[in-house]
Formats: structure tokens, C-alpha cells, sequence
């Protein structure tokens, strides 16, 4: 075996028996490993294999390494880390997501019956959750936000100069259909931020199998 | 002989580093702030450190409880290194560990040396 693939191997082991790990700490793992190695290596002034096998072995097994990121035992039962180190999956994700989790469900409930019940108000509240959601992108929240808006200030551009000039039953009647574009507005957000949610988590389930 | 199997599988060396070795990192760190691979180094070269990959999550727990900050600087060559140095918290946990080490290591020496006497 050349010695290039060892240290592959060895990083390749490690990411797959670290999967448990929050998603930024598993990488700032993976990187803190690769350059040990590399500066292990630059250090020893060599890289034949007996030298990376050195380096490899004074690192330790990642099974330890990463019984060790987990607080656990780093004594030699690999076997029973393995089977263990399955439940902590849940929890440790559990806990990376479940704060964020209610700051989600108040988004989505506040455009779409927030929209019913609160209209103008609900929706611009939920588009201020939507912001400090950590699980949407920046360009998936401009999406969002410009459909709510667009949707709500186009209503809302019509409809306020007649309330100010209080045809109120004159608008209702020409205009009442137009009144359908708020609860619509949230609705078609809400619709999209939760198809974005969903196609990231199979994605996340997929790449884990 | 079922109490020597139980020793060699706790592997005795690793349970008395287990809670030592987090305060030689800090210890490390005291006086002038060093790069990861640094820190390691002076821990296997001292042999106090079996696995040293595990010295990793070590200094990541420093970090997220506050006894240990970082920096990223420019390196002459390749990435920016994170440089560690200890904080305030950091540093009054290592007073606390070098007053208790003391005291520890010297009734343990004291006790050690009766018994070598003992058994003469």
C-alpha cells in the first residue's frame, strides 16, 4: 500500500466513524488531523511508508480520537465504541437543531394563519423569525422575503389610500378578491421554505447511509 | 489472578493522565501561546499522551469552556495556524490544579516510598 493512500484511508476512516459529530465540528476535525499529519510528516523529512505509519499510529485510531470528541473512554474497545457510538447520533442532533426548531414553526404558523388572523402583521413578524433562522440560506430567505412582500405590498398599494379615504364598503366590494393575496402570500412562502427544509434533510439522511 | 486483567484493560497509564493531561495542556499555554501540533508534540515527547489525535477534542473542549482562546495567524508556509493561549478562567482552573497536584503527588511519593521500605 502506497503512502499516500494510507493517510487516506486513515482520513477516510475518520470521517466516516465521526458522522455523529455536529457538521462544523466534524470538519474543523477532519482539517485539524490532515495538517497534524502534514506537518508531522514535513517535520520527520520524509513520507515513505514506515514514517507514515509511524505518525498514523502515534495519532491513535479514530474510533478513539472520536470516542474522545464524545467525552467517552479512550480505552481499547473499538468494537463496543462502534456499537455504542450509535445512540448518540440522536441526541447530539437533536440538540444542534432543536433550539432552531421552534423559531422555524413560528415562521411557517405566522405566514400562513398569521396571514389570516393578523394580516400585514403575521407575515412581516414571521419574515423577522425567518431571519434569525440558522436553517435557511441567505438567498433562500431574499426569496422569501421579496415573495411576501411583492405579494403583500401590491394589495397593500391599493387598498390604503381608499381605507385613508374611508371607501372601505366600495373597496370590499370591488376589491374584496384581491383581500385573498395576503393569507396567499404567506401561504406560497411558507409552501417554499418548508420544500426547501425538507429536500435538505433527505439530503442529510441520504449522504449519512 | 482477575484483578491484573482488569488493570491491564484499564490500561493503568491512561486512567491517571484521564484529568491530568487537560491541565498540561494549560500549562502549555501559560506563558507564550502555541499551535496545536506544537502543544502535542511537548505531550509525546514528555510521553504523556498515548493517542495524540485525541488531543484534538481536548483542545476544542478548552476552547467551548472558555479556558483556552485562539488566534489565527499567517504561517510561513501553508494555512493559518490557530495559535492557543490560556484566558483568565483558564488560568485560575491551573492554580487550582497546582496546589491539589501538590499535595497529591507528594502523599502519594511519601506512601510509595513507605511501602518500598516496608517490603525490604
Amino acid at each position: 500500500m502506497d503512502a499516500e493512500t494510507l493517510v487516506r484511508d486513515y482520513l477516510g476512516r475518520l470521517e466516516t466513524v465521526s458522522a455523529s459529530l455536529p457538521v462544523e465540528r466534524r470538519g474543523e476535525l477532519l482539517a485539524e488531523l490532515r495538517e497534524h499529519i502534514e506537518l508531522a510528516l514535513a517535520e520527520a523529512g520524509s513520507s515513505d511508508e514506515a514514517t507514515i505509519r509511524n505518525v498514523l499510529q502515534r495519532l491513535g485510531s479514530p474510533d478513539e480520537i472520536v470516542a474522545a470528541e464524545l467525552g467517552r473512554s479512550e480505552g481499547p474497545v473499538p468494537a463496543a465504541t462502534l456499537i455504542d457510538a450509535a445512540p448518540p447520533t440522536e441526541p447530539s442532533r437533536a440538540v444542534a437543531t432543536r433550539p432552531h426548531a421552534t423559531v422555524e414553526t413560528k415562521a411557517i404558523l405566522l405566514l400562513t394563519l398569521g396571514a389570516v388572523l393578523l394580516p400585514f402583521v403575521g407575515p412581516l413578524l414571521g419574515l423577522g423569525y425567518l431571519w434569525s433562522s440558522a436553517r435557511w440560506t441567505t438567498v433562500q430567505k431574499h426569496t422569501a422575503t421579496i415573495s411576501v412582500v411583492g405579494l403583500l405590498m401590491f394589495p397593500a398599494a391599493i387598498l390604503l389610500p381608499m381605507v385613508a379615504q374611508g371607501e372601505l364598503t366600495a373597496i370590499l366590494s370591488t376589491f374584496g378578491p384581491l383581500l385573498i393575496l395576503i393569507p396567499l402570500a404567506g401561504f406560497l412562502t411558507a409552501g417554499y421554505l418548508l420544500a426547501v427544509l425538507y429536500l435538505e434533510l433527505s439530503l442529510v439522511l441520504r449522504r449519512d447511509l | 489472578m482477575p484483578r491484573m486483567v482488569v488493570g491491564e484493560a484499564r490500561k493503568p497509564l491512561t486512567e491517571l493522565s484521564r484529568g491530568v493531561v487537560e491541565h498540561c495542556v494549560l500549562a502549555l499555554v501559560r506563558d507564550d501561546e502555541s499551535y496545536a501540533f506544537e502543544i502535542v508534540h511537548a505531550l509525546g515527547e514528555r510521553g504523556l499522551v498515548t493517542s495524540e489525535g485525541t488531543i484534538y477534542p481536548l483542545l476544542a473542549r478548552l476552547r467551548r469552556d472558555g479556558l483556552v482562546e485562539t488566534t489565527w495567524r499567517e504561517s510561513d508556509a501553508g494555512p493559518p495556524r490557530r495559535y492557543y493561549r490560556i484566558t483568565a478562567a483558564g488560568r485560575h482552573i491551573l492554580d487550582g490544579f497546582t496546589s491539589d497536584w501538590t499535595t497529591f503527588s507528594a502523599a502519594v511519593d511519601s506512601l510509595l516510598a513507605d511501602g518500598e521500605r516496608g517490603g525490604e
